[in-house]
């Protein structure tokens, strides 16, 4: 998926970081762009591939007879930088460079035992929250339209 | 056969322009915005990302302004660009299971986990024009919808549950020979040649044009006799993307897709043989239209519909451009074709 740019790392901090990327790839723009700005460490980032936007190939199953099948494409952007040696990734749904940009310098920095901890409290948790809340919201609305219907009793006995 | 023509020119040039003023509309109008159509005509932009076979919300409201909302020209437009781009990879199988429910409902069970939530459908609309939308009207009705806003008063919603299995059916039963591997065929690089397998007929079906199929269930539908399908499901809601990163080697969420699936089960009638047969659909946003009327023809093919005449003829592009190629100039076809009729109109005289 990621360009092969770079041997595969040993990942102590794999389950911390699938959560993060997930976070990074749909937090709201804003609230990542906020947090680029106002970090110092981005400008050591440099490019290894710069962002570039292509296809992926979106596979389903079929209920009941699992039948797998193509659903059709879908346009993503990808990305990878180099912070202090240590590689950043970014693969996200969309043709948006800027977010690919921002998630993959996050992905590097995160991995940074200091800037995480530090991170994680002015960016990650506020974009879990808003995450969250947007879910909420349109599970919230989706509820509120929940009908249980029942069968009318027939008058006057049999039909 | 085709003859080159020359010439045109500048008339192709004029053409064009025409074309652009059109497009254009009256120019003390506001021009409409591609995020304007994205957001405001959700219909046809899922629609095209479906026939195009392409996710992205964004191109597919650019190629419907371009194409002045013509969905079958927009749609044209998003798989010639979807050929431009490159293929990076494949998510892992998408699991309509975990969809996170806008709109949940079924016809063949009264009691869904959850309720059954009809979320946004036309379905309970009386269908009469709302002059209310119309520009300007607004001034004098403040305020007629609720807005999501609104919704504060709501039970809270419940944790989404994972969607329970209720089919009658034991799965895997209908499983389509080589094609229910791991592997999907891969319908935009594999010609289309029989015999058809389960795989690529869903793979065309989802790109089939709304129209040919809704019409086509139509027929099956009023021809079926007593077999009448059921929608057992149909959901519409978002589900999460999930891409092997092989540099870093795991697999990692990067984003959501929104879909519309349905699952349709027909009674099929064969003395101790007989059993539900199983349909199923699926679009891109919210569609269900066509994804009820591609699980309905996907259960007529396992019932025996041709699948030939289904799947060589269901693609919208294909089908237009073909119909199109008509206005093509065909002139020495033509003057072949008038002298074999006044040879053999002159032979019978």
């Amino acid at each position: 998926m990621t360009p092969r740019s770079a041997v595969p790392e040993s990942a102590p901090i794999e389950a911390e970081r699938k959560e993060w990327m997930g976070v990074l790839a749909r937090a709201p723009i804003d609230l990542l762009r906020a947090a680029f700005d106002g970090c110092r460490e981005r400008e050591r980032a440099r490019w290894l591939v710069e962002p570039e936007i292509g296809l992926l190939q979106l596979r389903a199953k079929a209920p009941v007879t699992g039948t797998p099948f193509h659903l059709g494409e879908a346009t993503i952007t990808r990305c990878v930088v180099d912070v202090d040696g240590r590689r950043g990734y970014a693969v996200v749904l969309g043709r948006d460079p800027e977010r690919a940009e921002i998630a993959a310098v996050f992905d590097a920095l995160l991995q940074e035992p200091q800037l995480r901890a530090c991170l994680a409290q002015e960016l990650l948790q506020p974009a879990k929250v808003a995450i969250g809340e947007r879910r909420r919201s349109k599970a919230d609305a989706a509820q509120a339209t929940a009908a249980h219907f029942f069968t009318a009793a027939r008058e006057g006995g049999a039909p | 056969m085709y003859v080159p023509v020359k010439g045109g020119e500048t008339a192709i040039a004029e053409s064009l322009k025409a074309l652009a003023r059109n497009r254009r509309g009256d120019p003390s109008v506001p021009e409409l915005s591609v995020t304007q159509i994205r957001e405001q005509m959700r219909g046809a932009v899922d629609r095209v990302m479906t026939e195009g076979a392409l996710y992205d919300r964004d191109l597919a409201a650019l190629a419907l302004k371009q194409a002045q909302g013509d969905v079958a020209e927009a749609t044209f437009l998003l798989r010639a660009h979807r050929a431009t781009l490159r293929r990076m990879g494949h998510c892992e199988p998408i699991d309509f299971l975990a969809m996170r429910h806008d709109r949940h409902i079924s016809a063949t069970a009264k009691e869904l986990p959850g309720g059954q939530i009809l979320g946004a459908t036309y379905d309970y609309t009386h269908r009469l024009l709302d002059f209310s939308l119309m520009e300007g009207a607004a001034l004098l009705s403040p305020s007629r919808a609720a807005g999501p806003d609104d919704l504060g008063a709501a039970e809270p919603a419940m944790v989404p549950a994972p969607f329970p299995h209720y089919d009658h059916l034991p799965a895997e039963k209908n499983g389509q020979g080589a094609s229910s591997g791991q592997e999907p065929t891969d319908i935009t690089r594999v010609p289309l040649r029989p015999p058809y397998g389960g795989s690529e007929t869903l793979g065309h079906l989802v790109r089939g044009e709304e129209g040919f199929l809704t019409g086509l269930a139509y027929t099956r539908l009023r021809t079926a006799g007593a077999s009448h399908p059921y929608v057992e499901d149909l959901s519409v809601g978002e589900v999460e993307v999930f891409v092997e990163l092989e540099d870093i080697g795991f697999t990692v969420s990067i984003g959501d897709v929104e879909v519309t699936a349905c699952r349709m089960v027909a009674p099929v009638l064969d003395g101790v043989q007989s059993d539900l047969s199983p349909g199923f659909g699926v679009a891109f946003g919210a569609n269900e239209r066509k994804a009820v009327a591609m699980a309905a023809v996907d259960q007529a093919i396992k019932s025996g519909l041709d699948a030939e005449l289904v799947l060589a003829h269901g693609d919208g592009v294909e089908a237009s451009g073909y119909v199109s190629h008509l206005k093509l100039p065909h002139y020495s076809d033509f003057q072949a074709d008038l002298e074999t009729i006044r040879r053999a109109r002159g032979g019978h005289d």
